[in-house]
């Protein structure tokens, strides 16, 4: 189904992830991504200033920065709105 | 935690796999019905030895809900599949976090976004499928009254009240079914219009907060 998911919501997953310190290669695996598409997200997040760079010694790592939190909470918020707002379905 | 949003989400997962699993179900019943009917009407013309009209016009009626019965059971399978994958990882997960909740409604929200042709497609396939199974019951309850126009005599055949309430019953879920996943649909479309408008938001907040 990843396929059918907005850039923004690729940004939430990448953000919500990256709340720890996480390698290029586990963040496009636990984010259903390509290394291409990935790497394209990675540097568009980073250069927002949602993600930072962080070296590990030798490992490349990436953390979500206080920015992200922000755009984590707004998201959220939005996407619970849907729930809270629109009347529902049931049989 | 387990707060109103996601008792609500909760809700509606219960109520979309129910509507599955209940198309799935009564596709099934239909088919073989649709076999049934056509082999059992075949026989008798066969035993009648001559072709009236009626019968096989009933005959054709059937075989083309037959064929939208196929249809109908591989659009309701994926449909199951799909809600039944999303409510098993929800079930297992048991206590959660407002961002695993928020994970969940984007699953919710793209299982919609692949399923749309083919909720689409059921509702057309229940509609058809609900008409042609209402005209199979009108005519076999036309059928079991026989009149005698020449003779002025009034026959019964009660053999025929079975076949006319079950067209009729299944005709009746069909065009329920259709009716409910159309209520989803116009839930979700209303749902999808919301995140086109809650997108900008996000876009115009990344733009203001870039460094």
């Amino acid at each position: 189904m990843s396929e059918r998911r907005s850039r923004y919501e690729i940004y939430w997953e990448i953000l919500v992830f990256c709340q720890t310190p996480r390698a290029f290669t586990v963040i496009i695996n636990r984010c259903d991504l390509n290394s291409k598409t990935g790497q394209e997200y990675i540097e568009f997040l980073s250069r927002k200033g949602y993600l930072s760079i962080v070296k590990d010694g030798e490992k490349t790592m990436c953390a979500a920065t206080g920015r992200a939190a922000e755009y984590i909470t707004l998201f959220s918020r939005l996407y619970q709105t849907l729930f809270d707002e629109i009347p529902g379905f049931k049989l | 935690m387990r707060n109103d949003v996601s008792t609500q989400f909760e809700d509606e997962i219960k109520s979309f796999w129910i509507l599955s699993f209940l198309n799935l179900v009564f596709a099934a019943i239909t088919m073989a019905y649709g076999v049934m009917f056509i082999v059992t009407r075949l026989q008798e013309m066969a035993q009648a030895g001559f072709l009236s009209a009626l019968p096989v016009i009933i005959v054709i009626v059937g075989f083309a809900a037959a064929v939208l019965c196929i249809k109908w059971i591989v659009s309701s399978v994926e449909i199951f599949s799909s809600i039944e994958e999303l409510k098993s990882a929800y079930t297992r997960k048991g206590q959660m976090t407002p961002e695993e909740t928020t994970g969940f409604i984007i699953q919710m929200v793209n299982q919609y976004r692949t399923n749309k042709a083919l909720i689409h497609t059921m509702i057309l396939v229940c509609t058809l499928g609900g008409f042609c199974f209402f005209a199979l019951g009108i005519m076999s309850s036309i059928e079991f009254i026989s009149l005698g126009l020449t003779s002025g005599t009034v026959s019964l055949n009660y053999l025929l009240i079975p076949s006319a309430l079950l067209s009729l019953g299944i005709a009746m879920v069909s065009l329920t079914c259709s009716y409910y996943f159309r209520k989803y649909t116009s839930v979700w479309d209303m749902r999808l219009s919301e995140i086109s408008r809650s997108e900008n938001m996000l876009e115009k907040t990344m733009e203001q907060n870039s460094p």
